[in-house]
């Protein structure tokens, strides 16, 4: 192991650099305290380019150090590139990274099948569709790389967010960075948006903003997507709360309306709890909203 | 591509249908799979996974089948078709593949078979069409045709091929399927069914299906990218069957409304229902079909209308 000044290497050359972002607060503390421990891989040209360690060479700049220790790599790109995916690959990556290392195998020369390979290490469904994902993930907006990163998001859904273009993308990010954003929920949402922009011909903003959290942004998107939905899961909703059923009682209704069926659930733990549950269903058949119910799941009044 | 290929297995087989929805209770032949025509919402763009098209060139045998099968059916008057798996008449008249067994059917005399398709190319079956083969086209909008069945014949070409087979002594069918809901449609339909009634001698039309458009959940991603707005315009939800299909409240209310429009041209229309639930059925009136049982009785009771004894 050698060191070597920062100073003497080139590190505007990102070209083996997997790493997003570099910033990592983890690391700076564990570099302010200890140093780096880890030499870096330096590939031997003229000035030295870096091929593992960014974050660490990151880190060693905000803290001002100078000298770092390095490790002289020869061999050829290729392999340096190689070497600098194989390296991460012994922690978590995020889509993003891992969006680069594809992307990077594919601009240096390697096959499709190489490049395929590779994905395969990386968690990367391994075909032309992700690759083409991966590829545009990994070139496209910073913005967009952050907000992947920051909601820990898988390759699918990266896919889905190419589809807008960069200002819808922009409005989803605005939409959806204030919210506390599940994976699912998410990709339910841009599922949506996706079909509101193919009728509509575009989205906008004060139709959807200002929702309190995704199920309220949801709604909100279905209102336009499934109007005649959303207005049934509207009245359901009036006709069960109007109802006040105790919670040991659950109606339930098909989420498309399709079913003309709906179930009625009882719990009870006892005989007593039983004849107290048929008791208020009956009270309840009686107010008439098993029949106001039907109405709903047959799509017009139910006759019996 | 076309291929060439022998059967193996049985090629003829009880309409796959949906679950918990009603079938017409049809026998398909399996005699091409794959079409030309690559309509839009076609079905087999989710289904078959070899892009070119194989036709099944022994047709003695497959003859054979159908015979067995006609004779093995002791209930029902069974009627046949080649257009679930390919188009009917797309490739017919390059590969002529259908004159065998149009012939059969002239001579067995025991069953119907129908021809569907969206390619008006009849002329050179004129020889062998005979009063058990039923020719039936999909029919919509223009506008659809234009933007959605790109490679298809145009709805007037359609239409006169209708005529053409009635004056031949045909029975034919109308197939409303794929009934798409988009912007205007409503006009656009009724506008169809003006110029069928124009064309179409509508009492000799042996029957009509109506069935909304619907397709598999993979199927959604490439209409998304392709930017379908007719195809994604009306609402869409996850059928029972595992399907994308329009709302239920909407489906009734196009389908009363097609159904208005056909029986003011002709009352004695027979129209059925593709692919629906029974109670879509019962909210669209008539016949009061609860099960495929119920409508294959129907389809009975209808052929026996057109054919008296003579089947």
């Amino acid at each position: 192991m050698e060191t070597i000044e920062i100073g003497k290497i080139n590190v505007h050359d990102r070209t083996f650099c997997v790493s997003y972002p570099l910033e990592d607060d983890l690391l700076f503390a564990s570099v302010a305290q200890f140093g780096i421990l880890m030499p870096l891989g330096l590939l031997r040209r003229e000035p030295p380019v870096i091929v593992t360690g960014f974050k660490r060479l990151e880190a060693a700049k905000r803290l001002g150090i100078e000298e770092i220790p390095c490790v002289f790599l020869d061999v050829s790109e290729r392999q340096a590139l190689l070497t600098a995916i194989m390296d991460n690959l012994g922690r978590p990556l995020n889509t993003i990274e891992k969006a680069r290392g594809a992307e990077k195998m594919l601009m240096g020369g390697f096959s499709t099948e190489e490049v395929y390979g590779v994905m395969k290490l990386l968690g990367l469904p391994p075909g032309e569709r992700a690759l083409g994902t991966a590829v545009a993930a990994a070139c496209a907006e910073e913005v967009l790389k952050a907000f992947v990163v920051r909601h820990r998001l898988p390759l699918f859904v990266v896919e889905q967010l190419l589809w807008f273009d960069p200002d819808e993308r922009a409005l989803v990010f605005r939409l959806v960075d204030p919210l506390n954003a599940s994976v699912a929920s998410l990709r339910e949402i841009l599922q949506l948006l996706m079909l509101l922009k193919v009728k509509r011909g575009g989205i906008a903003l004060p139709e959807l903003g200002g929702a309190e959290d995704m199920d309220a942004l949801r709604r909100r998107v279905k209102g336009q997507t499934h109007p005649v939905l959303s207005a049934l899961e509207g009245r359901l909703r009036a006709i069960l709360a109007a109802s006040a059923l105790p919670p040991h009682i659950k109606v339930q209704v098909d989420p498309a309306f399709e079913k003309e069926s709906i179930d009625i659930v009882i719990r009870a733990r006892s005989n007593g709890e039983v004849e107290e549950a048929l008791g208020k269903v009956e009270g309840l058949f009686r107010q008439g909203l098993f029949r106001d119910i039907f109405e709903l799941t047959h799509g017009a009044p139910h006759r019996n | 591509m076309v291929r060439r290929i022998e059967t193996r297995g049985n090629v003829v087989r009880g309409c796959p249908g949906t679950p918990k929805h009603i079938c017409c209770g049809y026998r398909t032949i399996d005699l091409i799979e794959g079409c030309p025509l690559s309509c839009s919402y076609c079905i087999l763009r989710g289904y078959l996974n070899n892009p070119g098209i194989a036709v099944r060139v022994d047709t003695g045998a497959i003859i054979e089948e159908i015979d067995r099968a006609i004779a093995g059916e002791k209930t029902h008057l069974l009627r046949f078709g080649t257009g679930e798996l390919s188009d009917s008449l797309a490739l017919d008249r390059k590969l002529d593949v259908s004159r065998p067994i149009v012939r059969f059917f002239g001579e067995r005399k025991g069953a119907l078979l129908e021809l569907k398709s969206k390619w008006a190319s009849i002329d050179h079956l004129r020889s062998c069409l005979n009063p058990y083969t039923v020719v039936s086209f999909s029919l919509a909008p223009q506008r659809i045709i234009n933007e959605e069945e790109q490679r298809t014949s145009p709805l007037a070409k359609r239409l006169e091929a209708l005529r053409k087979a009635q004056d031949w002594g045909c029975f034919v069918g109308l197939h409303l399927d794929p009934v798409i809901i988009y912007e205007g449609f409503e006009a656009d339909y009724a506008d169809l069914i003006d110029h069928i009634a124009r064309i179409v001698d509508l009492k000799r039309v042996i029957w009509v299906s109506m069935g909304l458009l619907r397709f598999v959940p993979r199927l959604m991603r490439r209409f998304i990218d392709e930017r379908r707005r007719n195809l994604l315009w009306g609402e869409l939800i996850m059928g029972e069957d595992g399907k994308f299909r329009y709302i239920k409240t909407e489906r009734v209310k196009v389908y009363r409304m097609l159904r208005d429009l056909l029986k003011e041209k002709e009352p004695d229309l027979f129209i059925y229902l593709c692919m629906e639930r029974a109670g879509v059925w019962e909210q669209v009136g008539g016949a009061g079909v609860g099960t495929t049982e119920e409508l294959t009785a129907l389809f009975d009771g209808r052929i026996e209308q057109f054919y008296g004894g003579s089947l």
